[in-house]
């Protein structure tokens, strides 16, 4: 109850700070980065603290089942979020970003992050397996994003809006490179869990289950990404096609995700 | 006429209030400035003066002990320099005190520029600021340091420098919204005329890697990239390349329309191409526009910029007026306690002397031990400024209320000169007459 509690005041601060990002935006407030990056750094902050209190309590990382998956995916793109602002020094992806980490945030927080008894599972290989899945996600998810927001603002400068997007959006450069940055480390992360996750049922399982909504979902998700990407490199399609693709391979594995969470219900332990 | 008589003053002249040929009369640089100021410093008429010279104001900001007299012997200084002489008399203006302070962080803010919030001038400001630190005192150094401070914050805290506010500065920053840093880029400037030229040297101060000119005429592209230190080319020479331009504006005087879509398709499907067509009649069909990867303005879309940057800086003026007004009214706090100085050293240097004659009459007949004498003295000293703590930030905080000069000097009186004791008669006063 507590840690649901402590994980509900963390969704506070992220909806906090997309409330900051969408007041910048609207340019009710001035350009003051400092509201925002502080909420969503200390949402993290007490994020991290409440999964690693899970993962001591119970004894077991949370990584499996619904609640507690999302609840770290959404940890590691939020910290993915953080990184790239850092680096990138522009936070106006929050806008988009935040509510993608609250969305999964509130889901756990509805779900509730009992530990499931799926104790075969367990282990190191887990950890690595599922962490670079995420990371991989996380990736992907922020190329996703940045592709969102490169849509937008070529949108914005084709018709001559000078508005909201033309001010706050970052350039379309920026956000091409974004997008190809996201993506290709998304992918490269998320094959190597995938892989390391194909080592443990070789060893020590019954071989790859592509009947498993888990794997399932993590190769069509690859698969789809992996298409954006080669048409990226391809002549003439860096820019909006590249960001088209990677808006539609985020859609089909959206739907995908919610179509197979509909069939395997609540019980099992994919996400 | 400035009325005060001490502190510091300013004396100068700007786009309020002197057109431009007579402003250009004023502009001091470099060793010309040096030589002035090394001038004025000799003369001992301005014995600190920081001199903030751009291309809307020269403004002298001095300090000394008679304003009437450093004010007389800036409008005369700058009369000379200008070589208008007394000519020079109804293009100046001058302020001293807090209208001075004020003065100064209205303008390093932006909000007395001739476009609104521009960001220049703050850089401005500090170089002339660095310039002659070392050779300026306390009340100027701290005039400057807290006028820089006023407009960084008011740069961070208001929207005033947000946007493009002319027309070259739009088409950057419309070309950054697109292509990103223009460092490294390719620029292509076809025409020769002063709205391109404007344009172009705004990009190089981008860090455009390469601006190349083109022209009919081969001659006029070389001058123009002589000046701005860009290339020439002929205007065939320029469309066999236009493969390897990310920029290209075009400001030609042409009749009709001579970019057209095909000349372009050739480089359409790759990059994204920027052009920027700020000629009247245009020089680019507006059919380009739909061509996949270019993005064409033209100069009806630059002013829109421009005008939502003007409207979104007007709305901001308010909030950066009370951003000004806290900061000067802190810094004239501070000045104006600096007045108590003079009274506070005397108040303290009587009672020293009162605790060092009593020390010195009660000291004991005999010999006495060196170490136990020093820690009476520091014992002595320090519970002296223990009990002179409070009255000195009263007297500070006297200082820094409005008026209260006559208060001082009063204290001052007091102290210096106090009062005779009254001398008992041995008649016990009873207190009913």
């Amino acid at each position: 109850m507590l840690i649901r509690l402590a994980l509900a005041l963390a969704l506070l601060g992220y909806v906090s700070a997309w409330g900051s990002h969408i007041a910048r935006f609207r340019g009710a407030t001035v350009p003051r980065h400092d509201r925002s990056s502080v909420l969503t750094s200390a949402s993290a902050g007490l994020h991290f603290a409440v999964l690693s209190a899970f993962w001591i309590v119970n004894g077991v990382p949370p990584l499996v089942g619904f609640g507690p998956a999302s609840a770290t995916l959404a940890l590691v793109f939020s910290m993915a979020f953080l990184l790239s602002a850092r680096v990138s020094r522009d936070w106006s992806s929050g806008l988009l970003a935040l509510p993608v980490v609250a969305l999964l945030l509130g889901a756990a927080v509805w779900s509730g992050l009992a530990p499931t008894g799926a104790s075969g599972l367990r282990g190191p290989w887990l950890v690595v397996h599922v962490g670079a899945v995420f990371t991989g996600y996380a990736g992907l998810l922020l190329g996703s994003v940045a592709a969102a927001m490169y849509l937008l603002q070529f949108r914005a400068l084709k018709r001559k809006e000078f508005g909201n997007v033309f001010r706050a959006f970052p350039s379309l450069e920026s956000l091409d490179r974004m997008t190809g940055i996201g993506v290709a480390a998304g992918l490269c992360i998320l094959m190597a869990g995938l892989l390391v996750g194909l080592g443990f049922e070789a060893t020590f399982g019954a071989g790859l289950e592509l009947s498993d909504p888990a794997v399932g979902f993590g190769i069509l998700t690859w698969a789809a990404y992996a298409a954006a990407l080669v048409i990226r490199w391809t002549p003439g399609g860096r820019g909006r096609l590249a960001a088209l693709m990677t808006v539609v391979a985020f859609t089909t594995s959206g739907i995908v995700f919610v179509v197979l969470r509909a069939l395997t219900g609540t019980d099992g332990i994919f996400l | 006429m400035i009325a005060e008589t001490n502190g510091f003053c300013v004396v100068g002249l700007s786009h309020r209030t002197a057109p431009i040929a007579v402003r250009e009369r004023f502009a001091l640089r470099g060793t010309q400035l040096d030589t002035w100021l090394g001038e004025l410093g000799g003369s001992g008429s301005v014995p600190e003066c920081i001199v903030l010279s751009t291309c809307n104001r020269t403004e002298c900001y001095a300090a000394g002990s008679s304003l009437e007299s450093l004010e007389q012997a800036l409008r005369h200084a700058l009369g000379d320099i200008s070589g208008l002489g007394i000519a020079a008399e109804p293009y100046l203006f001058a302020h001293a005190g807090f209208g001075a302070a004020r003065h100064l962080f209205r303008v390093t803010s932006g909000l007395d520029s001739l476009v609104v919030g521009e960001p220049q001038i703050q850089g401005q400001v500090r170089r002339a600021y660095q310039l002659r630190q070392k050779l300026v005192g306390p009340v100027l150094h701290r005039l400057f340091q807290s006028a820089l401070a006023a407009g960084g914050r008011v740069r961070d805290s208001t929207a005033i420098s947000r946007g493009s506010a002319s027309i070259p500065s739009a088409a950057v920053g419309l070309a950054c919204k697109v292509l990103g840093p223009l460092d490294g880029r390719a620029v292509l400037v076809l025409g020769t005329g002063e709205m391109g030229r404007l344009t172009a040297r705004c990009l190089r101060q981008e860090g455009v890697g390469h601006v190349y000119i083109g022209s009919r005429s081969l001659a006029r592209a070389e001058r123009v990239a002589r000046e701005l230190d860009g290339l020439p080319l002929t205007r065939r020479e320029a469309w066999s390349r236009v493969r390897d331009f990310d920029l290209v504006i075009t400001a030609t005087e042409s009749d009709a329309a001579f970019v057209t879509p095909d000349r372009l398709r050739q480089r359409a499907g790759s990059r994204p191409t920027v052009i920027l067509d700020i000629a009247v009649p245009r020089n680019v069909a507006p059919e380009v526009a739909a061509e996949p990867g270019m993005f064409l303005y033209n100069v009806d879309d630059l002013q829109r910029i421009i005008d939502q940057t003007r409207q979104s800086r007007r709305s901001e003026l308010e909030r950066a007026e009370a951003i000004i007004a806290y900061h000067a009214q802190r810094y004239w706090a501070w000045q104006q306690a600096r007045s108590a100085a003079p009274l506070i050293r005397t108040m303290r240097e009587a009672a020293r002397d009162l605790v060092d004659l009593s020390l010195q009459l009660g000291r004991p007949s005999g010999p006495m031990d060196t170490d136990r004498e020093e820690s009476l003295r520091l014992a002595s000293r320090t519970l002296l400024n223990k009990i002179l703590h409070g009255p000195t930030r009263a007297l500070r905080r006297l200082a820094e209320q409005p008026g209260s000069a006559p208060d001082l000097d009063g204290l001052s009186e007091l102290i210096e000169n106090p009062p005779e004791a009254p001398v008992y008669h041995g008649t016990a006063d009873t207190g009913q007459g």
